[in-house]
């Protein structure tokens, strides 16, 4: 379903995370177009890859990273303490044991079928935060997210800004936020990707039907 | 910022959160954003009425029920240059900004509201991940002087209700904002101008038959069913210029 990779296991895993860095580069440079300072070309590894990163990767069937997302503690230097202190301006951003911040949340849509497949993996990367999360006491999770993402992790976690939206000229805000994780964030994930089928379909059912006509 | 005091900020988005009707929501955002000098709230998806019937989509609004009938017979969020805008913008802008560059016709229905005591406004925009946009507009009789920093307050409360209704009161239809590639956009284009796919063949040096599979192609996106309802579409969804 999907991989927790630790310091514990990385050995094991390390072409499933060499692949996963270069996967990253081709959505976050190549297709976002963002501008990350000091990595190689063709391989996202920054300087909040290390050691203490744990990742949450998952893969196709025929073993290809489709999706991964990242967890650093805050208690050593993460994103929202180096880069972004300032953006929390409603609430300073937390620092404990039992609060990670999770950053990358990525999914490579090209490498995905039909909209269910991509919706239940987007549920699967979720899933597997949420696990390690529950497994291992920690409480909450703090981003900086993309103003659009921001109602997809509200819809599953509970979550509040830590900062007012922020945005460079007319482009789309960033959001720095915390979420709770809790069992009960778990059953709603699990219900989301049982009826994931169901889900997608709903919302689907009027692009289908209008696209019943064609055109000569 | 080093002063900045953000605590009414949050206050009112955990009083948002913690509504259980969508009435009590509302009365949350009207009480915060008294204090900005705004009275008036419309809160929707944007969708095309004629595509839609309203029960299906996201829509809150404490504008006067007169108000609100007019515009619906005229279908006016059709010409809504604030609707419009909204589809597109990345960030809130004013009414006036919107008004700017709107048709004559667009301008009227701007200016629809002002018999009712709505004068001035802005509007904060609503995308999310692979779904429909909507917005949250903002009115009042006062001449607006907002700074940035009150724009980003009120902007992340307008968020926080928004998607707060939109758990509550959802799911919604789900309507893709369909984005053409440039390929796709360019067949478009000279079909809009009139051109026939042997034409468009010609033009940008591609067989007839890739013209008729990437219209086609466009169409699906847009979905569309003839050749004058794919033009109009793309238009209408900004994906071609008129």
């Amino acid at each position: 379903m999907f991989k927790i990779i630790t310091a514990g296991n990385r050995e094991a895993y390390r072409d499933v995370l060499d692949e996963m860095f270069r996967m990253r580069y081709r959505i976050v440079v190549d297709e976002w177009g963002w501008d990350i300072p000091g990595i190689q070309k063709g391989y996202d590894k920054d300087q909040f890859d290390t050691d203490e990163t744990i990742y949450v990767v998952v893969l196709a069937d025929n073993g290809e990273v489709v999706a991964s997302s990242r967890m650093n503690p805050t208690t050593g230097p993460h994103m929202l303490s180096e880069l972004f202190a300032d953006y929390c301006d409603l609430q300073p951003y937390p620092v404990a044991g039992d609060v990670w911040e999770c950053s990358r949340f990525v999914t490579d849509r090209s490498l995905m079928s039909d909209p269910v497949e991509d919706f239940r993996i987007r549920c699967r990367l979720g899933l597997g935060l949420t696990v390690f999360c529950l497994d291992n006491g920690i409480t909450r999770l703090s981003w900086l997210t993309h103003q659009k993402f921001y109602n997809l992790v509200q819809r599953v976690w509970k979550t509040e800004p830590l900062g007012l939206p922020k945005r460079e000229g007319d482009n789309w805000a960033w959001i720095p936020a915390v979420s709770q994780i809790d069992k009960e964030t778990l059953d709603l994930q699990m219900d989301r990707y049982r009826d994931a089928e169901a889900i997608v379909a709903q919302y689907m059912a009027p692009k289908y039907k209008a696209s019943a006509g064609r055109i000569a | 910022m080093r002063d900045y005091n953000g605590s009414k900020v949050l206050e009112a988005i955990r009083a948002v959160q913690v509504t259980e009707t969508a009435n009590e929501t509302i009365s949350e955002l009207s009480r915060f954003i008294e204090q900005y000098g705004l009275e008036r709230i419309f809160l929707g998806q944007l969708v095309n009425p004629a595509n839609v019937p309203i029960k299906d989509i996201l829509y809150v609004s404490d504008w006067p029920e007169e108000l609100k009938e007019h515009r619906r017979s005229q279908m006016a969020i059709l010409h809504d240059p604030i609707a419009i805008c909204a589809l597109r913008s990345k960030r809130p802008f004013s009414w006036a900004e919107a008004r700017e560059h709107a048709s004559r016709a667009g301008r009227m229905v701007v200016d629809m509201v002002h018999d009712y005591g709505i004068t001035d406004g802005i509007m904060f925009p609503m995308h999310a991940l692979h779904s429909v946009s909507g917005g949250v507009s903002l009115g009042g009789g006062n001449k607006l002087s907002l700074s940035q920093t009150q724009i980003a307050e009120l902007e992340i409360v307008c968020q926080t209700v928004y998607y707060h209704l939109e758990n509550m009161l959802g799911p919604f239809p789900y309507q893709k904002v369909a984005e053409l590639t440039h390929r796709e956009t360019q067949c478009v284009q000279f079909a809009a101008a009139g051109k026939s796919n042997w034409e468009i063949a010609q033009i940008l040096g591609i067989q007839e038959d890739t013209v008729k599979k990437t219209l086609r192609r466009a169409s699906d996106k847009m979905q569309t069913v003839n050749r004058a309802h794919l033009v109009a579409t793309a238009i209408a969804k900004s994906q071609i210029f008129p």
